[in-house]
């Protein structure tokens, strides 16, 4: 029997608008106080802590909490032109995986069933149509629930959280999995996420803290250049510090009891006290010795522990009464209780100033 | 192979620890105080007398008024009191207690209270009573006044269920359909209420068995027309109990189907 003629959309499967910038610019007072500008460009990574606010700032674009500013400011949420991923996907519990798909197409039912058919299909989750939300996986609920944002052809998907829910081993995949849906879909898209790794994968990135947008960017400079020190901490590096500026060009690290070189502009006038970092894979753990030429910095210590992964190995040295972190190759990996020298270059060095703005080159 | 006789123990260990428990007095006592409860039952089963059963005929038209005024009345409870359960699930807090206490008062007034009540309300001395009669509509002892009984009996139950039913609902998934472009309306029909459904079905089953028993009410403002109840004890007063096995088997008959198997149901899907 030939099948009728559909009359309902088709469900995109292609891009059907390029990925263009979207301003946002919102002001939240409840539940959390926020005031952020930023932009979304493709698939952009909102990174904050837990608490910070990013879901109430999702909720806030797609109208479901009270705040001011673009885009859609003023509409109901009905009337946004958003797609809304909470957090676990949020499938209706009691409909089937089709009628979910459908849930926002109008028309008569069998052409409703075709077109979320037809789009369940393509991502070739059409045997799954038939089953209800609670029989599927973690990753295959987070595809049915784009497949129904993207029916109503949104300008902006909004991801609260889309790997929090699944397990730390299939979390990786199913993030790929879905950041390459959501580029073929060509639908701009902001995800919230605590989970550095998610925010290393975007197109864009904005961090948010303290109530705002502190930094934003291709994720490469934001991770390279963190804006402050609990920017630097949400993107995931380990060696964070206190310390006080002796110099221009030297910083005193109580905590070691060490003076390390600085390279690039004073971050503050001499005597300030700072916070700095390096990035653990900056640092590079050698045999202890006569200072070799090289202009790195040098500080002893005692390598504390070394856990060697598959790929890697990540050694925390106890420095006087601090703790640096080096990731190298596994095979480079030196023993507990070996005594080291760390070589930090004075250009992996960041330095942000304390009680103000932080202090960013460029 | 190696491994049976390690899980046997362990399910061994496992029950003797239960074994110690208060579990072990539990099953016991339990089916002892089920047994205390089924005892009317059992009387009524053991003195029916099956043959020389014979239903008066006043008794089938109480049977029809019964039937007749508690779908009437289950109809205005869930028509009305389906959107205050729904409204008080999701109102603002600034009320809750006020409303709260509202509600269960209607919940815990006592039948006859309820029923003077409605007799100093709707009465026919009351402004309300003179007003319906003015427009033809005697509110005591008519079929309205019977309806207004068993509304006054039931709805309660059924809000309160209700009201439990769609609070157990997440908001976030009403956020979802509005995000999906559906309005308020089509939220509540497509999502809060399929949603709530099981808590509804309770609520329903317990406003069906109120109302359908509903004495207190019913015997001041609704004496006629006599539905089950007013009819049993009406057979109990004139000819004595033994006059009222015919209605009492038939009045379980009725009013027992609906809510067991709406809470058979509710058990089942909970259970799944």
């Amino acid at each position: 029997m030939r099948p009728e003629p559909v009359p309902a959309p088709p469900l995109p499967d292609a891009a059907p608008v390029p990925a263009v910038g979207l301003a946002v610019a919102l002001r939240l007072a409840r539940p959390v106080r926020l005031a952020v500008q930023f932009q979304v460009r493709g698939f952009t990574a909102l990174l904050g802590a837990t608490g910070a606010g990013k879901s109430s700032l999702l909720r806030a674009l797609a109208g479901l909490l009270p705040a001011e500013g673009t885009p859609f400011g003023g509409l109901a949420p009905h009337r946004r032109p958003v797609g809304y991923l909470p957090q676990g996907a949020g499938l209706f519990p009691h409909l089937p995986v089709w009628r979910n798909v459908a849930f926002a197409l109008d028309g008569p039912r069998r052409a409703r069933r075709a077109a979320a058919l037809a789009a369940l299909e393509r991502l070739g989750l059409a045997e799954l149509a038939e089953r209800m939300p609670a029989a599927l996986s973690g990753g295959q609920r987070q595809l049915v629930a784009l497949l129904r944002a993207l029916a109503r052809h949104p300008a902006v998907l909004l991801l609260d959280e889309p790997t929090a829910a699944l397990d730390p081993l299939t979390a990786g995949t199913v993030a790929a999995d879905l950041i390459a849906r959501l580029r073929a879909a060509g639908v701009p898209a902001l995800v919230a996420t605590h989970d550095a790794a998610l925010a290393a994968m975007a197109d864009h990135l904005a961090v948010l803290h303290d109530g705002a947008v502190v930094q934003e960017g291709a994720p490469a400079a934001v991770f390279a250049a963190p804006a402050g020190p609990e920017a630097a901490a949400l993107l995931g590096w380990r060696n964070l510090f206190a310390g006080r500026l002796r110099a221009a060009d030297a910083l005193e690290w109580p905590a070691a009891g060490a003076v390390l070189r600085l390279a690039g502009p004073p971050a503050a006038l001499p005597g300030a006290a700072l916070r700095w970092g390096v990035p653990a894979g900056a640092v590079r753990l050698v045999p202890p010795g006569p200072a070799a030429p090289g202009r790195d910095n040098r500080v002893a210590g005692v390598v504390s522990a070394c856990h060697v992964l598959s790929d890697r190995a990540v050694v925390s040295v106890a420095v006087g009464a601090a703790s640096l972190v080096a990731v190298m190759a596994p095979a480079a990996a030196p023993a507990v209780g070996e005594g080291v020298t760390a070589l930090l270059p004075a250009e992996a060095i960041r330095v942000w100033g304390e009680g103000r703005p932080p202090a960013s080159p460029g | 192979m190696a491994s049976e006789p390690l899980l046997a123990l362990g399910e061994g260990a496992e029950a003797a620890r239960l074994g110690a428990s208060p579990l072990r007095l539990a099953a016991p006592l339990g089916l002892l105080a089920l047994g205390f409860l089924l005892i009317p039952y059992f009387g009524l089963a053991l003195t029916t007398d099956w043959r020389g059963m014979a239903p008066s005929g006043g008794d089938w038209d109480a049977v029809g008024t019964s039937v007749g005024a508690t779908m009437a009345a289950l109809a205005v409870v869930v028509a009305g009191g389906t959107p205050l359960a729904w409204w008080l699930a999701r109102r603002k807090p600034r009320l809750r207690v006020l409303l709260d206490a509202l509600l269960l008062l209607t919940l815990l007034t006592p039948p006859l209270a309820m029923g003077l009540m409605l007799a100093i309300a709707y009465g026919p001395y009351s402004a309300i009573g003179r007003g319906a009669a003015a427009l033809g509509l005697e509110l005591s002892n008519t079929p309205a006044a019977f309806l207004l009984a068993q509304i006054y009996a039931s709805a309660p139950y059924y809000v309160l269920a209700a009201r439990s039913a769609f609070e157990s609902v997440p908001t976030a998934y009403e956020d979802i359909a509005r995000t999906l472009g559906r309005g308020p309306w089509y939220c509540f029909w497509h999502v809060s209420l399929p949603l709530a459904r099981l808590g509804l079905a309770t609520g329903l089953a317990l406003a069906w068995v109120r109302a359908l028993g509903e004495f207190g009410v019913a015997l001041i403002i609704a004496y006629f027309p006599q539905g089950i109840p007013v009819r049993l004890w009406v057979d109990l007063q004139d000819t004595g109990l033994s006059a009222v096995y015919p209605l009492l088997w038939v009045f379980f008959l009725i009013g027992l189907p609906l809510p067991l198997a709406l809470g058979l149901w509710a058990r089942g899907r909970h259970a799944a």
